[in-house]
Order: structure tokens, then C-alpha cells, then sequence
């Protein structure tokens, strides 16, 4: 990844791998275009206890545009999260702002899962996974 | 939304200020915000609006990194100062604004090269601002009743 930006990149997977926000922590980063990042479900919330991947990939925009960002494995179940790991979530996509890092959005994440009242898919969850395949929340919109 | 459809609002929009259909109005100007891509600043607003700072000692620390590439204003060098007293380089800031016309920090919204765009942005703005007022308006009331009794007895 040879961009102006791939300085800035570095420096948040440094920050982010040596002194990482208690739950969340890098598991994979091998390429700088795409990463793992491992986040704990909140102590008091709904999804204390349980664990879960986001895969972070970047592109030549970031950090000018979003990089794209959807849980792998198990997703957690909430009412703004899809079966299929997608994330219903403004500031990755209309209210992307170069401002925001990987971690605040780590951060947004778990505050999104914190303030769940109740585990449950998105009503919409089986058309839209259906009609996702194989693609990228970004064009999904 | 293609921009017909958009246009098509737009045009229907000039009717605001019929009280019933207001509230009608509001919803739909805050739907095309939310589904139209911000347009970029106009070139002529960000020549008048933004200054050009010089980085000195006196000000580096207050002025901090630029927040779009996370380094740092070399000093005697420019930055780029928005009318939020936000500061960025010059490539920076400008890349931006080729695609969006806020601050990437607090989202400031800056005038844009489509005037319609701006139109609903001030619309909604004085909306909200109307819906704030309302909230207000009972201890409005109340300072103006203390104000005129301080005044009978001054
Ligand atoms: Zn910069
Ligand atoms: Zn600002």
C-alpha cells in the first residue's frame, strides 16, 4: 500500500499494539490493507462475556474515505447488525470524517453493543443478507 | 437518489411555510440530506473563508497535529485554518473538500457549490433552532416578567 496516508495507518496499528484500550486488542495486521481486530463485549452489557472479530479493510482513499469494516465469524446479534457481519453504523458510510481512527470506531462499536435493550437480528436481516452476497456493505446501501 | 428526483423535491420545497405542510417538509428535507453525498465546498468560499496560519513556537502546541495525516505543522511552515479554528495542511484539507464541504473535526458545515444543498442545510438549521427555542420559551417568559418588575422598582 503505497499511499501519502500509509504513514498514518502505521501509526495507529503501533498505538493500537502497544497500548491497546482494555477489550480490544490487533489479532491480525500481517498486510497493512487489512486487519483483524479482536473487541470483548462490555462488563455490564448484553454482551459481557462474548468475543468477536472485525475485519478492517483499507484502501488507497483512507483515511479521505471509510475503510470498510464488518465482523467475521460469529456476529454479535443486534437490531443494527446483520447476520452476515455487515454493520448499520453512519460513520462508515455517510458520516465517514478522516477525524475518526480504527480506534474510535472499535470504540463506536462497543458502544453500539452497550446500549442494545435487546438481542435481535434487523428486521430486514434474511432479505438483506440474501441480497448482499458477495458484496461489500459499501455498495449495498 | 438520482438527481431528478432530488430536483423534484427541491421544487416541491418552495411551498414551505404553509404551517400544515411544514412539519411534511422538514421530514423530507431531512431525508435528501441524508441520502445525497455532501457536495464539495465552492473554490471561492474556501479562498475567503480560510486563512493561512503560520506555524511558529508560540503556536505550534495550541495548533497540534493535523488530524487528516496525523503529523505534525513543521515549524514556519502554513496550515490551513477553517472558521471553526480547525487547522490541517493544505493538501490535506483540500482533498477533502474536493468530496465534502464540513470539517472532518466537528463537522461544521461550509458553504458548498450547490446552492440547493445549502438552502435545506439552512432550513434545517433554523428548524432546529426553532425546536430549541420552543423548548426554552417558558424560561424566556419568566426572565422577561423578572426583568420588567426590576425595572418598576429600580
Ligand atoms: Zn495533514
Ligand atoms: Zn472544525
Amino acid at each position: 500500500m503505497a499511499t501519502r496516508y500509509a504513514k498514518r495507518l502505521q501509526k495507529e496499528l503501533m498505538e493500537l499494539q502497544v497500548s491497546p484500550p482494555t477489550g480490544i486488542r490487533v489479532e491480525e495486521a500481517n498486510d497493512l490493507s487489512r486487519w483483524v481486530i479482536g473487541i470483548d463485549g462490555t462488563t455490564g452489557s448484553l454482551y459481557q462475556g462474548e468475543k468477536f472479530s472485525l475485519q478492517f479493510r483499507f484502501n488507497d482513499g483512507y483515511p479521505l474515505e471509510a475503510p470498510e469494516v464488518i465482523f467475521i465469524g460469529k456476529p454479535p446479534v443486534h437490531p443494527h447488525i446483520y447476520g452476515n457481519g455487515h454493520i448499520c453504523l453512519s460513520i462508515l458510510y455517510d458520516h465517514w470524517s478522516p477525524a475518526l481512527t480504527v480506534l474510535s470506531i472499535c470504540l463506536s462499536i462497543l458502544s453500539m453493543l452497550s446500549s442494545c435493550t435487546e438481542k435481535v437480528r434487523p428486521v430486514d436481516d434474511s432479505v438483506y443478507v440474501s441480497r448482499a452476497v458477495g458484496k461489500s456493505p459499501k455498495d449495498t446501501r | 437518489m438520482s438527481d431528478q428526483n432530488v430536483h423534484n423535491i427541491v421544487n416541491g420545497i418552495r411551498f414551505i411555510g404553509e404551517d400544515d405542510h411544514e412539519e411534511l417538509d422538514i421530514e423530507r428535507i431531512k431525508f435528501i440530506m441524508k441520502h445525497t453525498p455532501t457536495p464539495p465546498i465552492s473554490e471561492y468560499q474556501f479562498q475567503e473563508l480560510t486563512e493561512e496560519v503560520i506555524i511558529t513556537k508560540r503556536n505550534k502546541e495550541r495548533i497540534g497535529d493535523c488530524t487528516i495525516c496525523v503529523n505534525e505543522f513543521p515549524l514556519d511552515t502554513e496550515a490551513i485554518k477553517l472558521p471553526c479554528k480547525h487547522y490541517y495542511h493544505f493538501d490535506c484539507i483540500t482533498q477533502w473538500l474536493k468530496m465534502h464541504s464540513n470539517c472532518p473535526n466537528c463537522r461544521t458545515q461550509l458553504p458548498t457549490n450547490n446552492s440547493e444543498y445549502d438552502a435545506y442545510s439552512r432550513i434545517l438549521a433554523e428548524h432546529e433552532k426553532k425546536e430549541r427555542e420552543g423548548i426554552n420559551e417558558d424560561e424566556d417568559r419568566s426572565m422577561r416578567r423578572q426583568t420588567k418588575n426590576s425595572g418598576m422598582f429600580s
